[in-house]
């Protein structure tokens, strides 16, 4: 019975999405907003990256190839300029579940790689399942989530960890700051999954909700596999904005279950993951995304920054889709690694730590980065659909 | 890794010259050589904990250990009393969750004995409710309560920590000795596995072991026969749980991460492959199925997307290649070893009509 | 009264496709005396052969509706063929075992095909609402009930009225017996393994547009359809649609009228109960699973 999906949890799978392999992207592309002109100099050994990464086709059923996408598309960009220090980069993926004891074995085959920095995991349970053996192993790792206990002041923070997306209670309060200053929204609804991602957004909300003086008229949350919300929908009837920190299907169902329920022109601010490309596949009609908002890390597809809109589209020609905020975010990753390596004309694991501790102002696709506990990312941005796809609405610079 | 060695060790055994007392029940090869084969198992561990040398080795070393402890509990609930439950997975939660909260702030003595006694206390609670619920029910009484659990895992946030996630839980300390290296932790599960095979042993000798399996086989007849079978039952389901919530509490301070998906149907359906494909009839089965669950996933990674497709298919060859699971296959690879010849008639250790 | 019409339709709609997933588990289980595990992961491969024919092919919907279950109907007797008749003797854990398998292997192949990412399977009647007494009722749901009855009403004429359902009541009733009289087993579990792949489908292709779909779309319908079964005792139709009107029900009027936190548990505290207080189900009369 529940077999199904057990089963399939072993069924990890290494990734399916080699169309990029050696990913010819124009280096013309992203010239602009990055720095990775080789200076002349030799390192002793070539720069070793491990992504630990879950990918599709494996275990994880929200696995998407943006970010070992955006990785092969940086490393391949600088492995065609000459490289680091006179030597390619080299790059190993380790396929990585999203949940579950195989988490362990994958970072400790990657470790086994003798990686000098480790990208990923991209989600939280499995950042929080790493972060003691990465700390004891002491090798940098930049991961893809938002999970606030591995800041630097968290509980399972090191100084070995960063982030590089913006925390998850700054961009929840961007949601409600939005509703009520941009929107004007003074009874505002809440939907959010009962996940450690839903209740701490929610929690921020609450408190932002109140500073601005507006008001929670409802209250809803739902298991991450609901499917069915009419009873949570018809909660918000009475409200003026629906914040909804939600898992991608639930956040597609609600979009629906409003619009049933007539309430498809309260607007409807989701999160991070309204915008991935699929996000627009769940929503069955097209119609429907007019009303719904997201707060996004980035907006590659939309965004006047030097660099960005050739970026994208050399993204989109080479592996034909909307690159998300993650395959912007996972690409700088490798230019930000790069250029402490270029800086400090070594390729050490502590090195590129003290980098990354001492990063300030990296221009990049997705943000500007610096290091504020252990965080590199704190940029978000509000977005809504147009015909189907992104637009800025708002750019947010304080974000935790 | 460990795999094929472990399922060596009971065969070794010559087979012992009793009296075919319980002849029906238990293969040759078992019969009273329990004590050599724990000793055998106590030896492997120790020698591989001293040869594997990277942490990948000793991470797959200590989930061995550990679903073999929770694999012999569910021998004891399903092998032995008929018992088909889903539980056992929300049982290592339990134990996990009981265990972590205990021991905050105190050793880890305070968790483990939190874990016995809770994990123990609501088997029986469970186990009382559902008294009178036959095999299919039973199952599904058990599916239930496993979803039920992990909900409450979710929502008792004073119990367990905002969204069941729990980092940081420290390395197990006992006796003034804390257990933080790869190879000591590998004694220490290896210990508490020895342990558990030694009281599976002590049951598996006892004729609580004949009882159990003469009301596994035919309930009416066995109470008839004045077999105490409401005692035998729902011994055998608190006790198989309590295993699993000792796994719980070991798990928990190995890893040092519990979040509540780590306790989901899932782990309860990949103990009960650790028990069928390892060999439903053996107390040494969950130990061989355990190694085949850890392993064999890890060994597939080569094939990238085709694992699920290639490691399903492999389940299902074991299963029907070798209905006593993969003790039948060492079983009779033994038995070809002695007679020295080929014909060997598979018997099925692990089948019941 | 909106409130309340609302969440009524919505629970007897996820009950009617509980109900017809569960039909799948009875008939299979009357033939054959086991239960098919890999039905969840049929009801999900239904929905993505659905949306395959849909834009792959690019047939109009109904066409892709029943294409997807002609080829459920086949893969259900590929199932018997390989993962039951086999090993149709042995014990029911490898009966268990293999089904399990047989899901498995179904699982791996959707992913391998159709990738990860979340998707859609559009419904005919797109998201259309008829009001009924001041509530928005979704036609969907309403289109989910309709088809589930004329499924169920044809389903009991099949059992009471056909020769084919004389003879998988007799197996039911004493297996050995109907063997006995010449009932071909062999060729009833076929039978019984399709029609049962058929209904799955039809419960993929019904409850898809409702919803994201995944690989997952069909592990819930399939937990519930087993509280299903178990409320209404796995004996008749009657008890086992009875039971997943029941399960729906409590889901969304505890969810609306008690806590919507825990909507997700008042299916399986009802289910506990049950078993707790009356084993042999609320409508059935005696237990006959061999599990």
């Amino acid at each position: 019975m529940g077999s199904l999906l057990a089963l399939s949890l072993l069924a990890a799978a290494c990734g399916d999405d080699d169309d990029g392999d050696d990913a010819a992207a124009d280096e013309s592309a992203a010239g602009g907003t990055t720095t990775t002109t080789a200076p002349d100099y030799e390192l002793e050994e070539p720069l070793r990256i491990v992504a630990v990464i879950s990918e599709p086709g494996g275990s994880d059923p929200n696995a998407v190839p943006d970010y070992v996408d955006g990785i092969e598309m940086a490393i391949a960009e600088i492995n065609e300029a000459g490289g680091l220090g006179g030597h390619p980069i080299e790059f190993e993926a380790v396929e990585t579940p999203a949940v579950g004891d195989e988490i362990t074995n994958s970072l400790n085959l990657a470790l086994e790689e003798d990686p000098d920095v480790l990208l990923g995991p991209v989600s939280s349970t499995a950042v929080l399942a790493m972060a003691e053996r990465v700390d004891a192993a002491g090798v940098p790792m930049i991961h893809n989530t938002t999970e606030p206990k591995v800041a630097g002041d968290g509980e399972a923070g090191s100084p070995w960890i960063f982030g590089n997306r913006p925390p998850n209670d700054g961009a929840a309060r961007i949601a409600a700051r939005y509703a009520v200053e941009e929107l004007g929204a003074e009874e505002i609804g809440q939907l959010y999954v009962n996940t450690a991602f839903g209740q701490s957004g929610n929690e921020a909300q609450d408190a932002e909700i109140e500073e601005l003086g507006a008001e929670v008229a409802a209250e809803r949350s739902f298991e991450f596999n609901a499917t069915d919300l009419t009873e949570a929908v018809l909660a918000m009837e009475d409200v003026d904005v629906v914040l909804d920190w939600g898992t991608p299907a639930t956040v597609g169902l609600a979009v629906n279950t409003l619009a049933q329920q007539g309430l498809a022109d309260v607007p409807h601010i989701g999160p991070g993951s309204v915008g991935f490309s699929f996000f627009a596949d769940i929503v069955g009609d097209e119609s429907l995304l007019e009303g719904v908002l997201g707060v996004v890390d980035c907006n590659p597809a939309d965004d006047d920054r030097e660099g960005v809109e050739a970026w994208h589209d050399a993204f989109v020609e080479e592996y034909g889709y909307e690159p998300s905020y993650g395959a912007a975010q996972m690409y700088d990753a490798v230019h930000i690694v790069a250029a402490i390596v270029n800086e400090a004309q070594a390729a050490d694991p502590e090195t590129i730590r003290q980098g990354l501790e001492s990063l300030d102002g990296h221009e990049g696709i997705c943000a500007i980065y610096s290091n504020e506990n252990n965080v590199l990312q704190h940029s978000s941005v509000v977005v809504r659909f147009e015909d189907g796809s992104l637009v800025t609405e708002k750019t947010y610079d304080d974000v935790g | 890794m460990p795999g094929s060695e472990v399922g060596t060790a009971p065969v070794a055994a010559e087979p012992a010259a009793r009296p075919a007392r319980d002849r029906d029940v238990r293969p040759p090869v078992y019969r009273q050589r329990q004590l050599h084969g724990v000793a055998a198992v106590a030896a492997l561990v120790v020698a591989l904990s001293l040869g594997v040398d990277s942490a990948f080795g000793h991470g797959l070393l200590h989930s061995w250990l550990i679903y073999s402890v929770v694999g012999l509990g569910f021998y004891l609930v399903f092998s032995l009393s008929g018992q088909f439950a889903f539980s056992q997975g929300a049982f290592v939660g339990l134990g996990a969750y009981a265990s972590v909260w205990a021991s905050e702030g105190r050793s880890f003595a305070w968790g483990l004995l939190a874990a016995v006694v809770l994990s123990a206390a609501v088997a029986l609670a469970f186990a009382v409710l559902v008294v009178r619920s036959d095999h299919f029910y039973f199952a599904i009484a058990t599916l239930a309560f496993s979803h039920i659990a992990l909900i409450v895992f979710r929502e008792l946030e004073s119990f367990t920590a905002p969204g069941g996630e729990i980092v940081g839980i420290p390395k197990p300390d006992l006796f003034g000795h804390r257990f933080a290296s790869g190879q000591d932790l590998a004694l220490l599960l290896g210990a508490f596995l020895v342990l558990a095979l030694l009281l599976t042993a002590l049951v598996e000798r006892s004729p609580l072991r004949r009882e159990a399996v003469a009301f596994r086989d035919n309930r009416q007849v066995a109470a008839t026969v004045g077999v105490p079978v409401l005692r035998l039952r729902l011994g055998m389901f608190v006790l198989g749980s309590t295993y699993a919530g000792v796994a719980g509490c070991l798990f928990a301070h190995t890893s040092g991460f519990i979040s509540t998906e780590s306790f989901a149907l899932e782990l309860g359906i990949d103990i009960f492959l650790v028990v069928l494909l390892g060999g439903a009839g053996s107390m040494w089965g969950p130990v061989l199925g355990a190694a085949f669950v850890v392993w064999a996933p890890e060994q597939l990674r080569f094939v990238g997307e085709y694992r699920a497709l290639i490691y399903g298919a492999l389940l299902v060859a074991v299963v029907v290649a070798f209905p006593g699971g993969l003790v039948g296959l060492v079983e009779a690879a033994g038995r070809w070893l002695r007679r020295g010849r080929g014909a060997v008639r598979l018997r099925s250790v692990g089948e019941r009509a | 009264m909106e409130r309340f019409v609302s969440l009524f339709v919505t629970g007897v709609a996820q009950g009617a496709v509980f109900a017809v997933v569960a039909l799948g588990f009875l008939l299979i289980h009357k033939a054959t005396g086991v239960i098919n595990f890999a039905q969840g992961d049929l009801v999900t491969l239904g929905a993505y052969i659905a949306i395959w024919a849909a834009t792959d092919l690019e047939l109009p919907l109904l066409g892709a509706y029943a294409v997807a279950v002609a080829a459920l109907a086949a893969v259900g007797v590929l199932i018997e063929r390989f993962a039951y008749a086999p090993i149709r003797d042995r014990s029911i854990h490898v009966v268990v075992i293999s089904t399990l398998g047989a899901a498995l292997v179904i699982r791996a192949v959707i992913v391998l095909w159709r990738g990860t990412s979340p998707t859609r399977l559009r419904g005919p009647l797109g998201f259309e609402v008829v009001e009924v007494l001041g509530a928005r009722i979704p036609k969907q749901n309403l289109l989910i009930i309709g088809v589930t009855a004329v499924c169920v009403a044809a389903l009991w004429l099949l059992f009471h009225r056909t020769q084919f359902g004389r003879q998988v009541r007799a197996l039911a009733s004493d297996r050995m017996a109907a063997q006995m009289q010449g009932i071909r087993v062999a060729r009833m579990s076929m039978l019984t393994f399709g029609l049962a792949g058929g209904l799955s489908a039809l419960a993929g292709v019904l409850i898809a547009p409702t919803r994201a779909v995944t690989v997952d779309l069909g592990f819930g319908p399939m937990l519930y359809a087993f509280a299903a079964s178990i409320l209404g005792g796995m004996g008749s139709i009657g008890g086992v649609v009875v039971g997943a009107l029941a399960i729906g029900l409590v889901q969304q009027l505890g969810g609306g009228y008690l806590s919507p936190d825990y909507a997700e548990v008042y299916p399986f505290v009802l289910m506990l109960l049950v078993i707790a207080l009356r084993p042999q189900g609320v409508l059935g009369s005696e237990v006959r699973a061999r599990l």
